[in-house]
């Protein structure tokens, strides 16, 4: 169990991390999501013992580890750029942590070695051991730091946008695989990563920052669906914004009428409607059209459009790929484009869901 | 300095020049290379072989050129260990951390390059003299630096100081700090990391550190001049013997030791080419 406390660090006159506290569950996998500079990596390099906190502390298991130094800490620490010593073999990589020990902690050789093959079959590197770090792909030299990291069996694991400097299909399969093997292990995991989806894919727990706060705590599946801010809500995924005035919860927004009976009881406000690419109704050949088509990119089962509103406001909206077969749409077509759900922010991030109200007008 | 930057790739470039252009480029560098380095090299040994061998090796035997070249080893030899630690202590502490006077560090440390060596040796003089600040003092202990061969070996360690640390300091500075941090995430205490990830990391900027350090360390003139105060056979080192030879008419004598001083520089080369060569595979790995 990891425990940070009013964690606080400025570099120079930036401030990486604001007063940032979080608990850590043994045995989960957490995701630390955010945009660049949001703090997710000093506030796992300050977990790691990499950088010293100006105010706060960070606890393993319930004792400080303030006055504990980072080759005491007994964690694992992978980096975004490997960070493998290259002028050494693949085995001599992985056993590094192990030969370094003090001699009465120390395994004899033929236990490192046995170790090593462990761990290079785990990582499914097999007869690679003699190889140099220049001689691997990169998701080989991924998987030889995690072995690395792995190796002296770390209270918990720290991963530095670990799949940040691979190849998108790699990436993929690397990431489900770093899944399983959590799985396999159960070691507690925190992983820093810029990328929603994988957040979402890999992580138990996704903890959302920005600008040196954490913005939201949660399930991958809470955050999705309720995301607490209009940051969030924009980081996890495409979101279409439209600023618009409501009136005791009804708003209008792309020709539609919409209320959010949360709001009913307010006055005249100043609010931003967010409504999710997927979900809008498009209708083709109606009398009500609204927008009009600029161009359709087919992703595989889904077919991502733009089109461009009366107002001149550019929306994006996705559908199946079967129903935009259906409506055989193509570019400059006059359509209707109609929102199924929205979501209301207020400036002070109370939050309300709105729906159409049925009688819509064009 | 940084002869490790551009590897053969062996490969057709897609860019070329015409075939004239090529030609004049190449025989340019030729022509100026002829005239200023290979003429001159030519000229000492032809100086030094004028009366034959029997006379270059009767040149090199007399008692006073041997104790200058025995001076000039020692010299190299106090010196260059000295500034291998300065140098590492040095690249190490400005490449790999940061603290508030860090680019003062970093400008120092180039102080030795941008001072003429006249001047260096002026300083010692000043500091170390008999009229000097500490001098005085040291004389009344029986210590003699000036015109003996302490001030000889420290104007030579203060001339060639910037040699490793300048070798090692882009190196380690483009090799970051990940890999000494994962060494230490992975327990392993400052002097491992150091002996384990640091220096086999830059050996080879080492070397050549050391190499280009050793020879201005033998072949250096002007601040050893200064403080050595040309005593025949005490503090006469060989750059300084073959200006005495040369002012004495002795030429052959004077271009017999100026050939050794040559053929260090080039032993020099061809050794560092020779590493180069034997361990071009790791090299160019270890800068993937």
């Amino acid at each position: 169990m990891i425990e940070v406390r009013n964690l606080s660090k400025t570099f120079g006159s930036f401030s990486a991390l604001k007063d940032v506290s979080l608990s850590i569950e043994p045995g989960e996998l957490v995701a630390l999501l955010g945009p660049s500079g949001s703090g997710k990596t000093t506030l796992l390099r300050i977990i790691a013992g990499l950088e010293c906190p100006d105010a706060g502390e960070v606890a393993f298991e319930g004792t400080s580890a303030t006055n504990l130094a980072v080759r005491d800490r007994q964690v694992g620490f992978v980096f975004q750029h490997f960070a493998l010593f290259r002028h050494m073999t693949v085995a001599d990589n992985i056993s590094f942590g192990l030969r370094v020990r003090e001699r009465a902690l120390r395994p004899s050789k033929a236990e490192i070695r046995e170790r090593v093959e462990h761990l290079l079959s785990m990582v499914q590197l097999k007869g690679l051991e003699s190889r140099y770090p220049s001689q691997l792909s990169g998701g080989q030299r991924q998987r030889v730091a995690l072995a690395r990291a792995l190796a002296v069996e770390p209270r918990v694991l720290l991963l530095d946008e670990p799949f940040g400097a691979l190849d998108a299909q790699v990436r993929k399969d690397l990431r489900r695989w770093l899944r399983h093997l959590h799985d396999d292990l159960g070691i507690t995991s925190v992983f820093v990563t810029h990328d929603q989806e994988e957040a979402m894919e890999v992580a138990d727990r996704v903890v959302v920052m920005d600008h040196g706060r954490i913005e939201q705590v949660g399930s991958p599946r809470d955050i999705y669906d309720h995301p607490v801010s209009p940051f969030v809500y924009r980081f996890l995924g495409n979101v279409n914004g439209f600023p618009c005035r409501s009136n005791g919860g009804r708003i209008h927004v792309v020709g539609t009428e919409m209320i959010a009976p949360d709001f009913a009881g307010h006055g005249e406000r100043d609010v931003t409607a967010f409504i999710r690419p997927h979900d809008f109704d498009i209708e083709a050949g109606s009398e009500q059209a609204n927008a009009t088509l600029r161009h359709a990119v087919v992703l595989g089962p889904q077919v991502r459009i733009e089109v461009n509103l009366a107002d001149g406001q550019i929306v994006e909206a996705e559908l199946a790929r079967d129903v935009f077969d259906r409506l055989s749409l193509h570019p400059r077509q006059k359509i209707r484009v109609v929102p199924r759900r929205a979501q209301i922010f207020l400036d002070d991030g109370t939050q309300a869901r709105a729906q159409p109200t049925g009688n819509g007008s064009g | 300095m940084s002869k490790n930057t551009s590897m053969p790739t062996h490969s057709r470039r897609p860019v070329s020049e015409p075939a004239l252009i090529r030609w004049a480029l190449c025989l340019l560098t030729l022509a100026f290379l002829g005239l200023f380095l290979f003429m001159p090299l030519a000229a000492v040994l032809a100086e030094a072989f004028r009366k034959g061998t029997e006379a270059y090796f009767s040149a090199l035997a007399t008692r006073e050129t041997l104790a200058a070249i025995r001076l000039t080893l020692l010299t190299a030899a106090i010196a260059v260990p000295m500034n291998l630690v300065f140098g590492i202590t040095a690249a190490w502490s400005v490449a790999k951390f940061d603290f508030p006077g860090r680019s003062l560090l970093m400008t120092l440390i180039d102080l030795p390059f941008s001072v003429s060596p006249v001047i260096s040796g002026l300083i010692y003089v000043l500091i170390f003299g008999l009229q000097g600040w500490v001098g005085p003092i040291l004389a009344d202990h029986g210590v003699r630096v000036i015109f003996a061969v302490p001030g000889i070996v420290l104007a030579t360690i203060f001339v060639t100081f910037p040699f490793i640390a300048r070798e090692l300091i882009p190196l380690m500075e483009a090799q970051g700090r990940e890999e000494e941090e994962a060494a230490t995430v992975l327990g392993a205490s400052g002097w491992r990391t150091f002996f384990m990830v640091t220096l086999p990391n830059v050996k080879w900027g080492l070397v050549y550190g050391v190499l280009l350090c050793n020879a201005r360390a033998m072949g250096e003139f002007g601040a050893v001049s200064v403080v050595s105060g040309h005593i025949r056979g005490l503090t006469n080192t060989m750059p300084l013997h073959v200006e005495i030879l040369y002012n004495e008419y002795d030429f052959v004598g004077a271009f017999a030791v100026a050939s050794l001083l040559a053929l260090l520089a080039l032993l020099t080369l061809a050794v560092k080419t020779f590493l180069e060569w034997v361990h071009r595979d790791e090299i160019a790995a270890a800068l993937r």
